[in-house]
C-alpha cells in the first residue's frame, strides 16, 4: 500500500474539498468565457450565489408534497457521505471498507433518484421531461461506471475505493497503456454524463425543452437551490478526484507536493471540461446512448487487454 | 371479521413458533444443520434451518396480510368473505407445511394444495373475465409444475445411466422455476398478481414464489453430481430473469402488474446469486460461494418484507380510489400521507438504493460477483463480469421503474376524479404497510446480526472450503453500509426538521409550478408514467414488442390528439400460445381413436401392454448397482 495512513491529513483534505468544490464551476465558466472572448463571471461567483440564495425564504409549489423539500437535503447528505470514501490525495480514507465502491456508486444513485422524484413531484411537464431523460441516461452510465470498477478491481484485486485508486496500481508494469487510456477516456465521458455537462446536457441553455438537469430543478428557489448547486459541485469534485487518483504519477516527492499536485490536477480536469464545453456542441439526445454504449465497449476492451496481454 | 381475526391470530402464533424454534435451534447449540428435527417419525416431516429460513417470510406475511385482509374485504358480502378466509387459511397452512415435508408424496401433496387453494384466491373476483383468464393460466402453471416435479422425483429415485444424471436437475429447475417465475416460465405471475386481492398478492409474491427457490435448494442442488450444470443454469436463468423482469416492468400501467414483473426481476437476482454460490463451490472459489449464498438469503428476506409492503400499499390505493391504473392516479401523497410515505420509502428501498435494506443483499451479491472476477478464471470470470454489468443495469432500470410508480401514483396532480377524492384508508390497512416498513428498518439494522444465525446453513451450502471466508466476516462487511445507512436516515431526518423550523421562521411561501406563464396548469400537462418511461422503452423496443398508436393533429383546429404506447409480453404471445395451439390441434387429431366401440378400446390397451412388455424385456436393462452418493461427499468435492 502506497498510502499514507494519516487521518488528520485526510480530514484536512476532506474539508478542503468541501470548501473548494464550488470553485470548479468558476474555473469551467472562466475557461468558457476565455474561449468566447468574454470576461465571464468571477471565479468565486458560485460562492456569492449560494450565499445569497441561502439567506432567502423558500418557495414551494402548491402541487408538491414533502418530497420536493426532502430531496435536496438528502441528496446533499448522500453526496457528502459518498465523498467520505474518496481518498484525499495520498491519504487513505479512514472509513474505507471492502465494497465501499459499490456503496459510493449507489449513494450517488440515491441522490439521482431523489432529484428525479422531486422533479416529478412538481407536476411540471418540463421537469418530467428532464427526469425521464436523466433516468434513461443513468442506466447506461451506471453500467459503464461498474465496468470501470471491474477493470480496477482486477488490477487492484480489491473492491475498496481507496485500494482501487491506489497510486501504484495503474502504473504498475505489465498493464498495457492503451487499456489505461481507454478506461480514463470512458471515465471522462461518465463524468460528463453524470454531471450533466456538454455534450450531453447543456447547463446554460435557456430553453426548458432542451435541458436535463436544469429542467428537473426549475421549481427550486432559495436555500434549496443553493443546496442543489452545492451538491452538483461536490459530485463534480468527487468524480474529478477519482479521475485524478487514477492517473496521478507514481512517485511524488512528499505528502505536501503530492497534495498540491492532486489539487492542481483536479483543477486541470475542470479546465479540460471547460475546453470540451467550449469546442463541442450538444449531442442530439438520441445519440447519447450510442456514445455510452461505445464507452462501455471501450472499457470491456480494456478489460480484455488487461486479462490477455 | 371474526374469522379474519382468528386467522390473524393463527398466523401470528405460527410466526412466533417459527421464531422460537429458530432461536432455539441455532442460538445455543451452534445449530448443526444436518440434524434435522423429526416432528413425526416415519412419515418424513421434519424441520431444519433451511425450512425455518423459508418459513419466516411465510409466517410474517401471512400475519400482516391477514390483518390487511380484514380492511380489504370490508364491504364484500359474508359469503364471499367466508370463501376468501377458507382458501386463505388453506393456502397459508399449505405454505407453512411445504418446507416441513421431506418425503416426495407428502411434499407433492402440500405443494398441490398450496397451488389449488391459491388458485381459488386468484379468481376471487370471478365476475371479471381477466381474473378467470389469469386463474386459468395460473392453474395450468401449477399443474405443469407439479407434473415436472413428479417426473423429477421419479427420475431421482430410479436408476439412471451416468449420461442421464442431468435429467432430475433440469426437471426440478423447470418444475420449481414455474412457481418461482423463471424467465419464460413466468407468464402466470403478471396476470395472477393483479387479479388476486392485494393481501393474497402480497403473500404470493413475498413468500410463495420463494418456495420455488426452496425446492431447488432442497431437492435439486443436493442430489446428483450436477453442481456445475445447476450453477450455470441458475446463474444464466437468473441473469435473463432479472433483466427481462425489470424491462417488462417498465411499460406497465397497472401497479400490481408492474410489481409482479419486479418480483420476476428480484427472483432473477436471487437465482443469479444462488447460481454464483453454486459455481463458487463447483470452481472452488470459496469467497464467492459464501457471499453468493448469503446475498441470496438476505435479498430473499428483504424482498419478502418489501414486496409484501408494496402489494399491501397497492391494495390500499385500490380501496381508496377504485383503480390500479397509474395513468388515472397521481397526487395521492397529500391525500394518503401514511400509505404514500410508506409505499415511497419501501419502493425506494426495493430499487436497491442505500438507506434501504434491499441494498445490503445486493451489496453482498455484487461482492460475490466481484470475488468471482478477481479470483475466478476463464468462463467463471466472464460470467461474474456479466453479472456485475447486469446488476448495474438492472439497478438503473429498477430506479426508473420505481421512480415511475412513485411519481405516477403519489406525486404531482391527480389525473382523475377518483384520485382527487381519495382519502386515507382505515388504520388496519395503513398500519400493515407501516408495520412492514418497520420490519424493513429492523432488517436494515439487524442484517449483520441475522446473517450469523444462519452460519451452519451457509457453511453447509458453501462447503467447508469456505472456512477462510467466514460468515462473521460477511457480517462485518455488512455492518458498515448498515450503520452508515442508518446514520444517513437519522441525519436527514434531523436536517429536515431543522429546515422546516427555518422555513417557519423565514415564512416560506407557496406558489404554482413553473408552467411558462400559463395561468391554469392542469393535470393533463403533467408527464404520465408511460411518458416518463418512453425513452427507455424505445431502447428495449424489440424485447417489449412495442405498439404505438398515434392520432396526429389534423386540420387547423384539431379536435383530438392521441398517443398510445402498448407493450406485450412475448413469452406468452410468441412462445406459449403457439405451442399450446399446436398441441391443441394435435390433440384434436387423436379424436379418430375415439370410435365408440368398447372392443376397439380393449384392443388398444392390450396392444399397448404387449408393446410395453416387449420393451421392458429386451430394451430396458437395470445396470446401476451404486446407490446415490451421500450429500456431504457431493459438497466437499
Amino acid at each position: 500500500m502506497m498510502y499514507n495512513v494519516n487521518h488528520g491529513f485526510w480530514w484536512a483534505m476532506f474539508l478542503a474539498s468541501l470548501l473548494l468544490a464550488p470553485l470548479l464551476f468558476g474555473i469551467i465558466n472562466k475557461v468558457k468565457a476565455f474561449f468566447a472572448g468574454r470576461r465571464g463571471p468571477r471565479l468565486l461567483q458560485l460562492y456569492y450565489d449560494m450565499f445569497k440564495l441561502s439567506r432567502k425564504a423558500g418557495i414551494f409549489s402548491r402541487t408538491t408534497s414533502g418530497v420536493l423539500q426532502l430531496a435536496p437535503i438528502m441528496s446533499l447528505l448522500a453526496t457528502i457521505m459518498a465523498m467520505l470514501f474518496v481518498p484525499g490525495g495520498l491519504f487513505r480514507s479512514p472509513l474505507a471498507f471492502g465494497g465501499d465502491v459499490i456503496f459510493f456508486c449507489y449513494l450517488l444513485g440515491l441522490s439521482r433518484m431523489l432529484t428525479i422524484l422531486a422533479a416529478m413531484d412538481t407536476g411540471s411537464s418540463f421537469a418530467g421531461m428532464g427526469a425521464s431523460r436523466e433516468a434513461h441516461f443513468s442506466v447506461l452510465a451506471e453500467a459503464v461506471l461498474f465496468a470501470i470498477v471491474i477493470f480496477l478491481a482486477i488490477v487492484a484485486r480489491s473492491i475498496c475505493l481507496s485500494d482501487l485508486l491506489s497510486p501504484l496500481s495503474l502504473v504498475t508494469p505489465g498493464i498495457s497503456v492503451p487499456a489505461v487510456l481507454l478506461v480514463a477516456g470512458a471515465f471522462f465521458i461518465v463524468i460528463l454524463v453524470e454531471n450533466c455537462r456538454l455534450p450531453f446536457d447543456d447547463p446554460e441553455t435557456h430553453l426548458e425543452l432542451t435541458m436535463i438537469h436544469e429542467a428537473m430543478i426549475l421549481d427550486y428557489a432559495g436555500p434549496e437551490l443553493a443546496m442543489i448547486h452545492y451538491t452538483a459541485s461536490l459530485k463534480l469534485w468527487s468524480f474529478c478526484a477519482v479521475l485524478t487518483l487514477l492517473l496521478l504519477p507514481q512517485r511524488v516527492a512528499g505528502p505536501l507536493t503530492g497534495m498540491l499536485l492532486y489539487l492542481a490536477l483536479i483543477m486541470v480536469f475542470a479546465v479540460g471540461i471547460g475546453v470540451v464545453e467550449s469546442i463541442m456542441a450538444r449531442y442530439r439526445f438520441l445519440k447519447v446512448p450510442h456514445l455510452l454504449v461505445g464507452s462501455l465497449a471501450a472499457v470491456l476492451t480494456a478489460v480484455l487487454l488487461l486479462l490477455f496481454f | 371479521m371474526k374469522i379474519g381475526s382468528c386467522s390473524a391470530i393463527v398466523s401470528m402464533s405460527a410466526l412466533l413458533l417459527t421464531l422460537l424454534v429458530l432461536v432455539r435451534t441455532m442460538g445455543f447449540t451452534g445449530g448443526p444443520w444436518d440434524e434435522t428435527q423429526l416432528l413425526f417419525h416415519g412419515i418424513g416431516v421434519a424441520y431444519d434451518l433451511l425450512s425455518l429460513l423459508f418459513l419466516l417470510p411465510v409466517a410474517l406475511l401471512g400475519l400482516v396480510a391477514a390483518i390487511h385482509s380484514i380492511g380489504y374485504l370490508h364491504g364484500h358480502g359474508a359469503a364471499r368473505s367466508g370463501l376468501y378466509w377458507f382458501f386463505y387459511n388453506l393456502t397459508l397452512a399449505a405454505m407453512l407445511m411445504v418446507p416441513l415435508m421431506r418425503s416426495a408424496p407428502l411434499f407433492l401433496l402440500t405443494w398441490e394444495v398450496m397451488g389449488i387453494a391459491s388458485f381459488a384466491l386468484v379468481i376471487f373476483d370471478w365476475d371479471a373475465a381477466a381474473s378467470r383468464r389469469a386463474g386459468w393460466i395460473y392453474l395450468l402453471a401449477c399443474h405443469a409444475g407439479a407434473a415436472f416435479l413428479i417426473m423429477m422425483f421419479v427420475a431421482d429415485s430410479s436408476p439412471l445411466s451416468p449420461g442421464m444424471l442431468w435429467l432430475p436437475a433440469v426437471l426440478g429447475i423447470i418444475g420449481f422455476g414455474l412457481k418461482a417465475g423463471f424467465p419464460l416460465l413466468h407468464v402466470w405471475l403478471p396476470s395472477a398478481h393483479p387479479a388476486a386481492p392485494a393481501p393474497v398478492s402480497a403473500v404470493m409474491s413475498g413468500a410463495m414464489i420463494k418456495l420455488g427457490l426452496y425446492g431447488i435448494l432442497r431437492f435439486v442442488l443436493f442430489s446428483g453430481d450436477t453442481l456445475l450444470l445447476c450453477g450455470w443454469l441458475l446463474a444464466i436463468l437468473g441473469l435473463i430473469g432479472a433483466l427481462l423482469g425489470i424491462v417488462l416492468a417498465l411499460p406497465q400501467r397497472n401497479i400490481k402488474t408492474l410489481l409482479a414483473y419486479s418480483s420476476i426481476e428480484n427472483i432473477g437476482i436471487m437465482t443469479m446469486a444462488y447460481g454464483l454460490g453454486v459455481l463458487g463451490v463447483a470452481y472452488d472459489v470459496p469467497g464467492m460461494a459464501i457471499l453468493g449464498f448469503s446475498g441470496a438469503l438476505l435479498h430473499m428476506f428483504n424482498h419478502a418484507a418489501l414486496k409484501g409492503a408494496l402489494f399491501l400499499g397497492a391494495g390500499a390505493v385500490y380501496r381508496a380510489t377504485g383503480t390500479l391504473n397509474m395513468e388515472k392516479l397521481g397526487g395521492l401523497m397529500k391525500r394518503m400521507p401514511w400509505t404514500g410515505g410508506a409505499f415511497a420509502a419501501n419502493a425506494l428501498s426495493l430499487s436497491g438504493l442505500p438507506p434501504g435494506n434491499a441494498f445490503l443483499g445486493e451489496f453482498l451479491i455484487y461482492a460475490a460477483a466481484f470475488n468471482g472476477v478477481i479470483n475466478g478464471h476463464g468462463p467463471l470470470r466472464a460470467l461474474s463480469l456479466l453479472c456485475i454489468i447486469t446488476l448495474a443495469t438492472v439497478g438503473g432500470l429498477a430506479v426508473a421503474a420505481y421512480a415511475k410508480v412513485i411519481s405516477a401514483v403519489f406525486l404531482g396532480e391527480p389525473r382523475s376524479d377518483c384520485a382527487a377524492k381519495a382519502r386515507e384508508v382505515s388504520w388496519t390497512m395503513c398500519g400493515c404497510t407501516l408495520a412492514l416498513l418497520l420490519v424493513n428498518l429492523c432488517l436494515l439494522f439487524l442484517a449483520p446480526y441475522i446473517l450469523p444465525m444462519f452460519t451452519p446453513l451457509l457453511t453447509r451450502l458453501a462447503g467447508e472450503s469456505a472456512a477462510g471466508f467466514t460468515v462473521p466476516d460477511i457480517a462485518l462487511l455488512l455492518s458498515m453500509p448498515s450503520i452508515l445507512s442508518l446514520f444517513l436516515i437519522g441525519v436527514s431526518a434531523t436536517a429536515i426538521r431543522w429546515r422546516q423550523r427555518l422555513g417557519a421562521r423565514r415564512q416560506d411561501v407557496e406558489g404554482v409550478t413553473w408552467d411558462c406563464g400559463y395561468a391554469a396548469p392542469s393535470a393533463r400537462m403533467e408527464y404520465t408514467g408511460t411518458a416518463f418511461a418512453q425513452p427507455l422503452l424505445d431502447a428495449f423496443a424489440s424485447v417489449l414488442k412495442l405498439r404505438r398508436q398515434l392520432q396526429r393533429p389534423e386540420a387547423l383546429f384539431p379536435r383530438e390528439i392521441r398517443a398510445d404506447l402498448n407493450s406485450q409480453d412475448r413469452a406468452l404471445s410468441s412462445v406459449w400460445q403457439p405451442l399450446f395451439g399446436r398441441f391443441g390441434r394435435l390433440a384434436i387429431k387423436t379424436h379418430s381413436m375415439q370410435s365408440g366401440f368398447l372392443h376397439a378400446y380393449i384392443l388398444t390397451m392390450v396392444l399397448a401392454l404387449v408393446v410395453m412388455l416387449v420393451w421392458g424385456m429386451f430394451c430396458h436393462r437395470v445396470d446401476r448397482p451404486t446407490p446415490p452418493t451421500a450429500v456431504t461427499e457431493e459438497i466437499s468435492k
